[in-house]
C-alpha cells in the first residue's frame, strides 16, 4: 500500500481487523499479503494439529451446508455422513496445494506449515456456499443460473488471496505466482469438469441447464 | 478463542436439537382396490455422482418424505443405484431399486430395475430395448418439447412417462407439455403409467412430486409389474392427481401419507442456530496485536 493515497485507510482497516475477534481466515481474505507474512513469522507449537484443524474447518462447513441444502435440517448423522462423502473436496485442495508448494523451492516455511496456510484461503468459497444452501432451504430450488454466475466472486477473490500466498509464503515473484495460479486453476477446473462428466455427462449438464432456462437444444 | 468456542457450542446445540427431534415416521400399509397403495419416487440422484446424499441418508429422507420406495437414477451410470440398493437390503426401511437416467442430447430416459449400464449413445428405441432386456422398466424423463428424440415408435415402447415433475412449477406451459406427452403416449400405449418424480439432486425436495402405485406388495417385482401394467397415479406438488380416472378416484379416497415434519419449530431452530454457530466458527477467532502475539 506504500505510496497509494489509500494506504492510511488500508492501514487503519488492517489494525481494526487485527483488534477485532476475527478468525485468521477472515484476515487472510481481507489482507492476504500482510496476514500471510504474520502467520509465516509466527511459531506453531503443534503443526500437525494446526493443519488438521485448518483442513477440518472447510470440511465441517461443507458438511453443514450440504445437510441443510439436501434435507433442510441439521443432524449429527447427516453432517457426519456429508463430511465423509465430500471429504474428497478437501483432499483435492490438499493435493493441488501440495503440488503448488512443491513447485516453489524458495518457500519461507516448512512444507506442512505451507499446506496449513494454504487451507487458510477458503473463506470466499465458504461464504459463497451459504447462498445456495439458504436459497435451497428457503425455496426448495437450487437456482443454478444464479449459483454459477455468482461463483465468479469467490473465484476472483480466491485468485487474489492465492497470489498473495504464492508471493509471501512460497516466496515466488509476481510472474511466478501468476504462472502457478494459472496451472493451479487449470488443475482444479479439470478435476471439477471430470467430476461433472462422471456425475452427469455433457448431455446431462447441458440438458439440465437447458430445462432450467427453457432453451431448446 | 472464547468467541470461536461459543460459536462451536452453538453449532453443537443446533446439531443436537436437530438430531434429538428428528423422529423418522413409521409407515403403515394402505390398501385400495385390492392392491397395496405405495408412495414412490422413481427419479432420485444420489452421491457419489450428481446427488448430494449418500444411500443411507437418502433412505431416511424417503421416510421423512412419506414414501415406501425410490429408484436411485444417476446420470448414465447405475453404480450409485446398485450400491444404494445393496445398502437398502441391510436394514428395514424404504425399498431402493437401482436405476439410471439414460441421458443423451435427444432424450432423457429413466431405467428402473436394471443391473448394468444402458448406453445413452443410441436412439431411444434401442435404449428402451436394452432396459427391457435387463428386466427393467423405461420411463420418459421430463419429456418437454426440448426433448427431440421421442418418435412414436419409442413412445409406444415406454412403460411410463413423467407427467408430474418439478418443471411444472416453472409455469403452466411446462405442465401442459408434460400432459400432452402423456396423452400422446396413452394413445400409442393405453397401459402407459403416469409417473410423478422429484428429480432431486441437491435440494430438500425428495418426493415433492410422487407416484402412487397399486402394487401386489412392497417388492421390486411387484413395483415393476405395477408400472408395466399402468397401475399408477402421478401426484404433483400441489396434490393434483394424473392418470386413469378410475385409479385417480381410488387414490383420492385413500391417499398415502405425504411428507411429515414432526417438530418444524425445533427443525427451524436447529437450522438457524446451526448456521449461526457454523458461521461463528468460520469468522470468529482471537484478537491480535500488531507485530506481536495475542492480546
Amino acid at each position: 500500500m506504500t505510496g497509494s493515497p489509500l494506504a492510511p485507510l488500508g492501514q487503519r482497516l488492517f489494525r481494526s481487523a487485527m483488534a477485532l475477534p476475527l478468525s485468521d481466515e477472515v484476515r487472510v481474505a481481507l489482507f492476504p499479503g500482510r496476514m500471510f507474512a504474520i502467520l509465516c513469522a509466527e511459531p506453531v507449537h503443534w503443526p500437525r494439529r494446526a493443519l488438521a484443524m485448518r483442513a477440518a474447518l472447510p470440511l465441517l462447513w461443507i458438511a453443514l451446508l450440504v445437510s441443510m441444502m439436501v434435507t433442510a435440517r441439521v443432524t449429527l448423522g447427516i453432517v457426519l455422513t456429508a463430511a465423509l462423502c465430500w471429504s474428497f473436496v478437501v483432499l483435492v485442495q490438499a493435493m493441488t496445494g501440495a503440488v503448488l508448494i512443491a513447485s516453489a523451492p524458495g518457500r519461507r516455511v516448512t512444507r506442512r506449515r505451507a499446506l496449513d496456510l494454504w487451507f487458510a484461503a477458503h473463506l470466499p468459497y465458504s461464504l459463497w456456499l451459504i447462498v445456495p444452501a439458504v436459497w435451497c432451504v428457503w425455496t426448495g430450488d437450487l437456482a443454478p443460473g444464479a449459483v454459477v454466475l455468482s461463483a465468479v466472486v469467490p473465484l476472483v477473490w480466491t485468485v487474489w488471496i492465492a497470489s498473495g500466498y504464492c508471493r509471501t509464503v512460497l516466496g515466488t515473484t509476481r510472474a511466478g505466482a501468476s504462472l502457478r495460479l494459472v496451472v493451479h486453476q487449470g488443475c482444479v477446473w479439470a478435476i471439477m469438469i471430470a467430476y461433472l462428466l462422471f456425475a452427469g455427462g455433457l448431455a446431462g449438464v447441458t440438458g439440465y441447464l437447458a430445462r432450467q432456462f427453457g432453451v431448446t437444444l | 478463542m472464547a468467541w470461536r468456542m461459543a460459536a462451536s457450542l452453538l453449532l453443537v446445540l443446533g446439531a443436537g436439537v436437530g438430531t434429538a427431534t428428528d423422529t423418522l415416521p413409521k409407515r403403515s400399509a394402505t390398501y385400495a382396490g385390492g392392491y397395496r397403495l405405495l408412495g414412490a419416487d422413481f427419479h432420485v440422484h444420489g452421491f457419489p455422482g450428481d446427488g448430494g446424499l449418500a444411500a443411507w441418508s437418502m433412505r431416511d429422507e424417503a421416510r421423512r418424505a412419506g414414501i415406501d420406495l425410490f429408484a436411485n437414477t444417476n446420470h448414465n451410470q447405475p453404480l450409485t443405484g446398485l450400491f444404494a440398493q445393496w445398502v437398502s437390503g441391510l436394514s428395514e426401511g424404504p425399498l431402493v431399486i437401482a436405476g439410471e437416467e439414460v441421458t443423451s442430447a435427444e432424450y432423457h430416459l429413466i431405467a428402473v430395475g436394471i443391473h448394468a449400464r444402458v448406453s445413452s449413445d443410441q436412439p431411444a428405441v434401442r435404449a428402451i430395448e436394452a432396459i427391457h432386456a435387463q428386466g427393467g422398466v423405461a420411463i420418459a424423463a421430463h419429456p418437454v418439447s426440448s426433448s427431440r428424440g421421442w418418435t412414436d415408435e419409442a413412445i409406444a415402447m415406454l412403460d411410463g412417462a413423467e407427467v408430474a415433475h418439478p418443471l411444472i412449477e416453472q409455469g403452466e406451459r411446462q405442465r401442459q407439455e408434460l400432459m400432452a406427452f402423456y396423452e400422446r403416449g396413452r394413445r400409442l400405449n393405453p397401459n402407459l403409467a403416469a409417473i410423478g418424480s422429484s428429480d432431486v439432486h441437491t435440494t430438500p425436495t425428495m418426493a415433492r412430486c410422487r407416484t402412487l402405485l397399486f402394487a401386489r406388495d412392497l417388492s421390486a417385482g411387484a413395483v415393476l409389474d405395477a408400472i408395466r401394467e399402468g397401475r399408477t397415479v402421478a401426484m404433483d406438488y400441489q396434490g393434483r392427481l394424473y392418470g386413469p380416472p378410475a385409479l385417480v378416484g381410488l387414490a383420492a379416497q385413500q391417499r398415502p401419507v405425504a411428507r411429515t415434519d414432526a417438530h418444524p419449530g425445533y427443525r427451524r431452530f436447529s437450522l438457524g442456530v446451526g448456521l449461526l454457530g457454523g458461521l461463528g466458527v468460520l469468522l470468529l477467532g482471537r484478537r491480535r496485536e500488531m507485530g506481536s502475539g495475542v492480546i
